[in-house]
């Protein structure tokens, strides 16, 4: 899967379940847990749409503001999980 | 590297360090000197929250104050009288020192130090302070089976006895009792923090109006009663006197008090209470005349003078706010009645001179 | 021994001088050694309590990934095994007469067991501590400790051991083993939070625990519903000052040997809703329970169903870690019902977010940010009043909270305490730093550290020292 489909795939998952706003314009780089839009609990929902929808298991020890605090890092995280390329 | 760099596996400590630290003790030198200063200009000190000595128990507090006022304006204090509240609205020490020189023509300089809610235990600690600080001739202690129950003023001696300051001066020294004694501004601080309490508050307001400047508290105002009543409220204490049993560490007090004879004269005297206060006890007269027995014994002991006060018939109800507080007739009639006694004793020799 | 006794002074004055001193290769020899010291000045059972629940647990750690392969039973048996210590230590006199009175019948305790066995200080953070150990291991996220002084030092730090924090092994472990440098900043920081610890705990907290009248908990009834409200907020002021304090104090020693520990409190009263505060209050402890109660059990829930509005999920994992938070604490019942408020709270808070887009909390008007902060203050204070009292009790003060039949001015140390609580707070969360104050210019920081230690010092000599609230759980 590609970066772009993993990030945009997120962003809707995101701004729909997580924010509640789909038409949030949620940028790539935007701190989702240091900025209050979401809390370090709903991390389990991320971290299982990335199970469910790209079939990547993210561990609870990942699952940290240092590493999915924005979208970017979101996507980093799930393509090193897989064991991808990053670049 | 220089000197003042220390550099080891772990350490690695490089000049310039501890200025922050330097510069804040010196700042708090330059603070704790300014504000002792301060503390001591006598002008300032109306503006000061009044000094205390952290006890809890806020009349001592203004007793000192009173006591450091009078001291500055005589210089000195011939005698004291001490003991609880019985003693506090009972003995005028104005009334007294004009009774006493009208019968010896000579002055005497008095200041009443009882407090409310004292038992012996607090009234023993106190005396052995005041004759210490002040060296007076004479020490009039006022006792009565009333202040023998187990139970009468144990908590307020609990406080006064763990008083950092009273413990100071009976040979327990503390940084605490240390600054109590030496500091103002401390005493100041003290006096501030005791009253952020508002019961303290309170207390303070109403005992600096009652309390004349010889520590009398006779500005409080006669209760309205048509006989006087009986006032122990608490239901504890009503069965402590009802079941009297003498206090042995109370008994144990006055006997350190009478120890006390070498370093002034030491009078005690029993302080009447209205027959009203027989019935708190459950034996009544029989009760109370037991604990007065128990002093007579403990005075012949220590060959100590023990005064017999009741049945003081030289006043009527009206010399009566309580069972067992004299009213301010009372007081005055009783006051009076002590200084010419006292005098004539000393007159005829049977009690030493007090005055200088 | 107290740690803000002079004689713990002396002897992390001792430690720290020998420690900079020795080798790197005996640091955490001295460590280990300093720190089975401390604890035997506690009782002398509670090291050799702790030596064996430490060896029992790198044993198990070392069992449990056979040739790379996890093993269940050994992580099952190994958390059993700290949960029945736990149990036998702390828990006995309540468990033990509860179920033997089920068993005659009766439902409840029918008669009296004396049970005296010694709680060791400290013991249910090392239980915390060795669990997630176990779980990290058993996932692989950290390989079993190989060094038996590492993980006893680890076990067994001194700074930790009373209150923790709860610190995790991956990130407290690879500190022993790698060089640790102390400069001039460690150890200004570490002097700072010193400082600020033996503020909270003895200007703030000690002052304002010795003007609350000790029957408000016992006997509510005998107060007025002003007084019961002031109290109930005083208290919570002197639990936080009393654990941010006992937090700041020994992460400020720690880092004088080169090692940091976990923040503990991050200003939790300007938390605007429930899951923030969660993440502001006792953290070491809010994070243990989100990492291995709330997460597993919300990812196990969420695979049903990764709606938000999952009610399962909306349900269960917060209220499983409220109530094993609970009863973490003290197992009584009062206990358990405080978690049950707490857990309600996160319930409700997230069930009433599901029907509105999220704004972000910086980003609302400051008015409405206060009011969520005071409305969260507001009802952490009610959920409280099951903490601080048993059932009965707790019932009469809510009862009396709202009888006001006089109004008596509160005791003034009170709101000037909570004012210095607040504004420490405040600096700190302005400006997102917790030694903000080391921004300052030098002189106002030597003024402010000069009226500090007069201010420690004077808070000393007025009242005795007060043990640390947290050291009982």
């Amino acid at each position: 899967m590609e970066k772009k489909e993993i990030k945009e795939k997120l962003r809707t998952f995101i701004c729909t379940e997580l924010i509640r706003n789909p038409a949030y314009p949620l940028s790539d780089d935007e701190p989702l847990i240091t900025g209050g839009l979401i809390d370090s609990f709903s991390l389990a929902q991320i971290g299982v749409f990335a199970e469910v929808t790209f079939g990547v298991y993210i561990p609870d020890i990942d699952l940290t503001v240092e590493n999915v605090n924005t979208l970017n890092q979101m996507v980093i995280c799930i393509l090193k999980t897989a064991g991808k390329n990053v670049d | 590297m220089g000197i003042f760099t220390i550099t080891t596996q772990t350490l690695r400590l490089r000049r310039p360090f501890g200025k922050t630290l330097g510069f804040a003790v010196v700042i708090l030198i330059i603070l704790v000197g300014l504000c002792e200063g301060i503390a001591r200009i006598n002008f300032i000190q109306r503006f000061l929250p009044m000094q205390s000595i952290g006890s809890g128990h806020v009349t001592i507090d203004v007793k000192l104050s009173r006591l450091n006022t009078f001291v500055k304006k005589e210089g000195r204090v011939d005698c004291f009288f001490l003991g609880s509240s019985m003693v506090y609205r009972a003995i005028n020490p104005e009334v007294f020192q004009d009774a006493y020189k009208s019968h010896t023509g000579k002055d005497i300089l008095c200041f009443n130090f009882a407090l409310g809610g004292v038992s012996e235990l607090s009234t023993s600690a106190l005396s052995e302070i005041l004759i210490k600080l002040y060296q007076p001739k004479l020490l009039i202690i006022g006792t009565s089976p009333l202040n023998l129950r187990e139970h009468a003023g144990l908590g307020t001696a609990k406080k006064i006895l763990n008083n950092p300051w009273i413990k100071y001066h009976l040979g327990f020294f503390s940084i605490n009792g240390w600054l109590i004694d030496n500091s103002f501004a401390f005493r100041h601080y003290v006096g501030f923090r005791t009253l952020l309490n508002p019961l303290a508050r309170s207390k303070e307001q109403k005992k600096e109006l009652e309390m004349t400047a010889y520590g009398f508290g006779g500005r409080r105002a006669d209760k309205k009663h048509a006989a006087p009543r009986i006032t122990i409220k608490a239901p504890q204490e009503l069965e402590d006197v009802k079941d009297y049993e003498n206090s042995q560490s109370n008994l144990a007090a006055i006997e350190q008090i009478m120890q006390l004879k070498n370093q002034a004269t030491i009078l005690f005297i029993e302080m009447p209470c209205h027959q009203s206060a027989f019935s708190l006890f459950r034996r009544g007269e029989e009760d109370y005349d037991r604990g007065i027995g128990m002093i007579d014994n403990a005075a012949k002991r220590y060959g100590m003078q023990f005064w017999h006060t009741m049945p003081f018939n030289f006043m009527s109800d009206e010399g009566w706010n309580d069972s067992r507080h004299m009213s301010s007739v009372g007081a005055e009639i009783f006051s009076r009645w002590l200084g010419e006694t006292v005098g004539k004793a000393v007159k005829q020799g049977t009690l030493g001179d007090p005055t200088r | 021994m107290n740690i803000t006794s002079l004689i713990f002074c002396g002897f992390v004055i001792i430690v720290v001088a020998l420690y900079y001193i020795i080798p790197r290769r005996a640091q955490n020899y001295l460590l280990l050694t300093a720190s089975y010291v401390f604890f035997a000045t506690w009782a002398w059972q509670f090291p050799l309590i702790l030596f064996v629940l430490t060896l029992l647990n790198f044993k198990l750690a070392q069992w449990l990934r056979y040739r790379e392969r996890p093993r269940p039973a050994i992580l099952w048996s190994g958390i059993g095994v700290n949960i029945l210590a736990l149990a036998f230590f702390k828990y006995s006199n309540f468990f033990v007469p509860e179920m033997l009175g089920l068993l005659q019948g009766t439902g409840g305790q029918s008669f009296s067991l004396a049970v005296n066995i010694l709680l060791p200080v400290g013991l249910s953070y090392r239980i915390l501590e060795n669990i997630s150990y176990l779980a990290d291991v058993y996932r692989g996220q950290i390989p079993a400790a190989s060094n038996l002084t590492d993980f006893s030092l680890y076990s067994a730090y001194f700074p930790k051991l009373l209150s923790g924090p709860i610190e995790r092994a991956r990130s407290f472990m690879p500190q022993l083993t790698q060089q640790r440098i102390v400069d001039n900043d460690t150890i200004t920081r570490s002097f700072t939070l010193i400082v600020i610890g033996l503020v909270r705990k003895i200007v703030i907290a000690d002052t304002i625990s010795g003007v609350i009248p000790r029957g408000v908990f016992v006997t509510p009834m005998n107060y007025s519903g002003l007084e019961l409200s002031t109290w109930l907020v005083a208290e919570t002021f002197v639990i936080y000052n009393d654990f941010a304090g006992y937090t700041d104090i020994v992460r400020g020693v720690s880092g004088l040997f080169g090692i940091e520990l976990s923040r503990n409190f991050s200003h939790p009263f300007f938390s605007r809703n429930f899951f923030e505060m969660w993440t502001r209050w006792h953290i070491t402890l809010s994070f243990w329970l989100r990492d291995y109660i709330y997460m597993p059990l919300s990812r196990a829930l969420l695979r049903r169903n990764l709606s938000s509005r999952n009610t399962l999920n909306l349900i269960i994992p917060p209220m499983a870690a409220m109530l094993i938070s609970g009863l973490w604490h003290w197992a009584t019942i009062h206990m358990l019902m405080w978690g049950a408020v707490v857990g309600l709270y996160l319930v409700f808070g997230r069930i009433l977010s599901l029907w509105r887009p999220v704004i972000q909390p910086d980003k609302q008007p400051m008015w409405r940010q206060i009011i969520k902060m005071l409305a969260v203050f507001l009802l952490i204070n009610l959920s409280l009043i099951f903490f601080h009292m048993d059932l009965p009790t707790a019932i009469n003060f809510f009862r009396g909270l709202f009888i006001w039949k006089k109004l008596t001015m509160p005791d003034l140390h009170v709101p000037l305490m909570i004012g210095l609580s607040l504004l420490i707070d405040y600096f700190q969360y302005r400006h997102k730093d917790e030694v903000v104050f080391l921004r300052w210019p030098r002189l106002v920081q030597s003024t402010v550290l000069a009226v500090a230690i007069l201010a420690i010092f004077l808070a000393t000599l007025m009242k005795p020292a007060t043990p640390f609230i947290y050291q009982g759980f």
